[in-house]
């Protein structure tokens, strides 16, 4: 079942290339589905490999992975052939992280063993990029860590290992937050105690907003955790009070910092910074008007005009030139993901493994509404990419290293039940 | 757990389903707002694409053009200067004007033939070819003209007078239009002192003098308020002249020594203005203005290129006796274009009816068929047959009449009429008028020349009309 859709999806990848390629020269250049070819190719290795150590695992998850990454690579290489390449290289990478994540042999019940060790490592790679990191775009903020030419995102990393590390926690303490609660005359508060991690996520948050004006992590973050604490807990005070303390924060932050400030103006009317602050967010709309219902075609729109198009703004890209119609079934590609992945949550056995499936597609979806709600003005625009559409490597890194670990859980549930 | 799951799976469920919404809607619902957007870049380059059409003239003479390079970007070439008033010019940097604006629709391409394949090229990514335009200009009688005047602010403009079709449009100073995208070119036009970018044929004001005179004896003798034979007798033709607690001048009658009394007829030859001025008292203010709306006064003037409004009044100032007798030798608050004297005099030549002027001939598709045909018509009835024939006839006496003040425009073999006109501008010298036509029975070329600060319109303004004429009859028939 894998390998026939595996089959469909390197077609469709394949005759993107052969389309663009024939745009670009007027007669299909061999040289252009090198990439790609060596890209589809993996694809099926991962598949075998899949089918060596995790055979009973979902058949839908690596096909629908690799149609949207597919595509991402054919866009990105449309709009850049050198970064498309250089895609293509991270997403191989990611593959042999996922292969050796599904492949491990130990239990992922072994993860929790190490949660505040994950936890202390994602912090400390955040702390590092504050202090030494580098600013690679002139944006003004440290997000980078570079090694050798190599520049790393931490921000991407940190996501699964936070994930971890709050199912871990989550599922310890689930009993006591779901039961406890303090009163303060009619509210019904959780006990103070118990209340640490969630003021901790809410501070970390608003110090990647503020020191890195990475309002999209810090929303993700805070996103992640209150739908796993939710998932845990059946308590909806969580995710109202955690809602209710960031939107104090931000609010507080919107008058004391003027770039958060010059943001949320930019999101109620972009139009009147046209010229300025808003000037991506119009031209990554008036992207998307151009492309219409059916899309200019690809290689035969001009979404380079949109600045940052690659990452944050790929969705201009692809509404650009493969119009509402690629958009909608790219969305539903993702939505199909994240619907696999909550099914995998509900069949996995153990709380633990319940709580990490469904915060590691949190993690996809809150990541795709963030962005794309961005870029359509539903929200101030943050950047934090696209998954696996977006060109990025650390970004292909932590999604591929989230398939593995869904890879796991998958058939650890499904041992469990033969 | 899993009731809590499956309710996420719904939340993320619904968030998805207003993202495609919210996506809809700009794709689809606002998405013609957003991609007219100025600030939308590909417009730019949709443009620079565009195999502009040719534009050409009644001969088929190539007046703009277009080259492709190696990357596919259309540029626009001018073959002459001196029509840069009239074609405008298409700049990726300063947008466009004249004939390159108000036909842009055509050239670009946007407006073509009811025809399916068009919306299939679109949907191909075909190149889009425009559609091409046949002027009524003549580009070598242009160039004529051009040299004809001098390199002074200046406008001339020839037409037939039958329907209406401008031969040559000059406007001195000119600009090259195929220069206009160059910075510092552009900005030297704006800093001219004597605006080459405006088209004074055109959109220039000035006071018309004597030439007005044309307008206000149709005004006298349509309405019979005064016939060429009235006499007029000591002051009443030579002045000085008292309206209003203000005296007109003798020296203003133009009379030579020893005339002491003229009919009508003589009063426009020799360009009396102590005569016009009780001419227009005895025609009266609003049967007065009523005619000089007839000829177009006070009225927007339809033409393929944008054109000013001529006034007889300036707006706010009440139109009293002493107005009313300075309009009707050309002064007071009457400020017209040199279009506005032409198409006065097209009236006298074509019977009392003034053609609407009009500079495309056709629109001719790439594959060769008719878009669309010139807008030809008749503007106004301004005056009878009977009326402009007898101001035709005056007109000739100007010309070819003993003391005439026209001579300068005699042709041997060819009746012209025609009018001088000097224009006082209340600083500098005078503007120099002349406006005419020829063959005087049988019209077929009218000309206005106007010479700014230039003089006397009978010394410098005439001669230049005579060349023109000379210039124009061969080619026409």
């Amino acid at each position: 079942m894998e390998l026939v859709l595996l089959l469909l999806a390197g077609v469709i990848v394949l005759s993107g290339f052969a389309l663009l390629s024939a745009v670009r020269w007027r007669h299909v250049a061999p040289a252009d589905l090198k990439y790609p070819a060596v890209y589809v190719a993996s694809t099926f290795v991962l598949s075998l490999w899949n089918g060596r150590f995790a055979p009973r695992a979902d058949q839908f998850i690596l096909p629908v992975v690799a149609i949207l990454t597919g595509v991402g690579i054919l866009v990105v290489t449309r709009l850049d052939a050198g970064l498309g390449h250089k895609q293509v290289v991270w997403t191989l990478l990611g593959e042999a992280v996922a292969g050796v994540v599904m492949a491990a042999p130990r239990s992922v019940n072994t993860l929790r063993l190490y949660k505040y060790t994950w936890a202390f490592v994602g912090l400390l790679l955040i702390v590092l990029t504050i202090l030494g990191g580098t600013d690679i775009n002139g944006s003004g903020y440290r997000r980078w860590i570079g090694l050798h030419g190599v520049y790393f995102q931490p921000v991407e990393l940190l996501k699964p290992m936070i994930a971890v590390f709050f199912a871990a926690y989550l599922d310890e303490k689930r009993e006591l937050l779901a039961g406890a609660h303090l009163e303060v005359g009619r509210l019904r508060l959780p006990p103070f105690q118990y209340l640490a991690p969630l003021v901790a996520v809410w501070g970390l948050s608003l110090l990647l907003l503020i020191r890195q004006n990475d309002l999209g992590s810090a929303l993700l973050f805070l996103g992640i955790f209150l739908a796993m604490i939710y998932v845990g807990t059946s308590r909806a005070v969580y995710p109202i009070t955690g809602l209710t303390m960031f939107g104090l924060g931000t609010f507080v932050a919107f008058h004391i910092f003027p770039h958060v400030r010059e943001r949320t103006e930019v999101w109620l009317d972009p139009f009147a910074h046209n010229a300025t602050q808003g000037y991506q967010l119009v031209q990554g709309l008036i992207a998307l008007a151009v492309g219409g219902i059916g899309g200019q075609g690809i290689g035969q729109g001009d979404p380079s005009r949109v600045p940052i198009v690659t990452t944050d703004f790929i969705l201009s890209a692809i509404g650009e030139e493969l119009g509402l119609a690629g958009i909608v079934v790219l969305l539903a590609l993702l939505l199909f993901l994240i619907f696999r992945g909550l099914a995998l949550a509900v069949e996995a056995q153990d709380g633990f493994q319940k709580l990490l499936a469904a915060g590691l597609i949190a993690i996809l979806a809150i990541q795709t509404i963030v962005i794309v709600g961005g870029t359509t003005r539903l929200m101030p625009l943050t950047g934090v990419p696209l998954p696996f559409l977006s060109y990025g490597g650390s970004s292909a890194l932590a999604n591929f290293m989230i398939v593995g670990l869904l890879f796991k859980i998958s058939t650890e549930a499904r041992e469990v039940r033969l | 757990m899993n009731t809590n799951i499956r309710r996420l799976g719904l939340f993320f469920l619904l968030t998805f389903g207003i993202m495609v919404l919210d996506v809809t809607y700009w794709q689809v619902i606002d998405a013609s707002n957003l991609q007219a957007r100025a600030d939308n870049p590909r417009l730019q380059t949709q443009a620079a694409r565009v195999w502009r059409g040719f534009i050409r003239d009644r001969n088929g003479v190539t007046l703009a053009g277009r080259t492709v390079d190696q990357q596919g970007f259309v540029h626009r070439y001018y073959t002459d200067p001196t029509l840069s008033q009239v074609i405008g010019y298409d700049s990726p940097r300063y947008g466009e004007s004249e004939l390159e604006r108000t036909f842009d629709p055509y050239l670009s391409g946007q407006i073509h033939g009811t025809n399916w394949r068009s919306v299939i090229d679109q949907w191909e990514h075909k190149t889009v070819v425009g559609n091409d335009l046949t002027l009524t200009i003549d580009d070598s009688l242009q160039q004529r003209v051009a040299s004809i005047l001098p390199d002074t602010p200046s406008a001339a403009i020839v037409a037939d007078p039958r329907n209406g079709e401008i031969l040559a449009m000059v406007s001195k100073p000119g600009f090259d239009a195929g220069q206009v995208s160059n910075p510092a070119y552009w900005k030297s036009l704006l800093n001219n002192p004597d605006d080459p970018l405006i088209n004074r044929a055109v959109s220039g004001y000035y006071p018309p003098g004597s030439t007005f005179k044309i307008v206000t004896l149709s005004a006298a003798l349509d309405s019979g308020a005064v016939s060429l034979s009235t006499p007029f007798y000591g002051v009443n033709a030579t002045g000085p002249l008292t309206i209003d607690f203000h005296t007109f001048p003798a020296s203003i009658s133009n009379l030579p020594g020893g005339v002491g009394g003229v009919d009508l007829l003589h009063a426009l030859m020799y360009s009396d203005n102590i005569v016009f001025a009780q001419v227009g008292l005895a025609v009266g203010a609003n049967r007065f203005l009523d005619y000089t709306r007839r000829f177009g006064v006070d009225q927007p003037v339809p033409f393929d290129i944008p054109v000013s409004e001529s006034h007889a009044q300036v707006p706010g100032e009440t139109f009293n006796r002493l107005e009313l007798a300075s309009t009707a030798f050309g002064q007071g608050g009457l400020h017209v274009t040199p279009l506005q004297m032409l198409m006065a005099a097209e009236a006298q030549a074509d019977g009392g009816a003034i053609p609407r002027p009009v500079l495309v001939k056709q629109v001719t598709a790439p594959d060769g068929s008719t878009v669309q045909q010139g807008s030809y018509g008749t503007l106004y009835r301004s005056i009878s047959t009977a009326t402009a024939n007898n101001v035709r006839d005056a007109m000739v006496q100007v010309v070819e009449g003993p003391g005439g003040s026209g001579f300068n425009a005699q042709i041997p073999g060819v009746q012209v009429a025609g009018k001088t006109g000097t224009a006082q501008t209340g600083r500098g010298q005078n503007h120099a008028w002349f406006v005419a036509f020829a063959p005087a029975d049988h019209p077929r070329v009218a000309v206005v020349v106007l010479i700014e600060h230039g003089g006397e319109g009978a010394f410098v303004a005439a001669p230049l009309a005579r060349q023109i004429l000379q210039a124009a009859l061969p080619l026409t028939h």
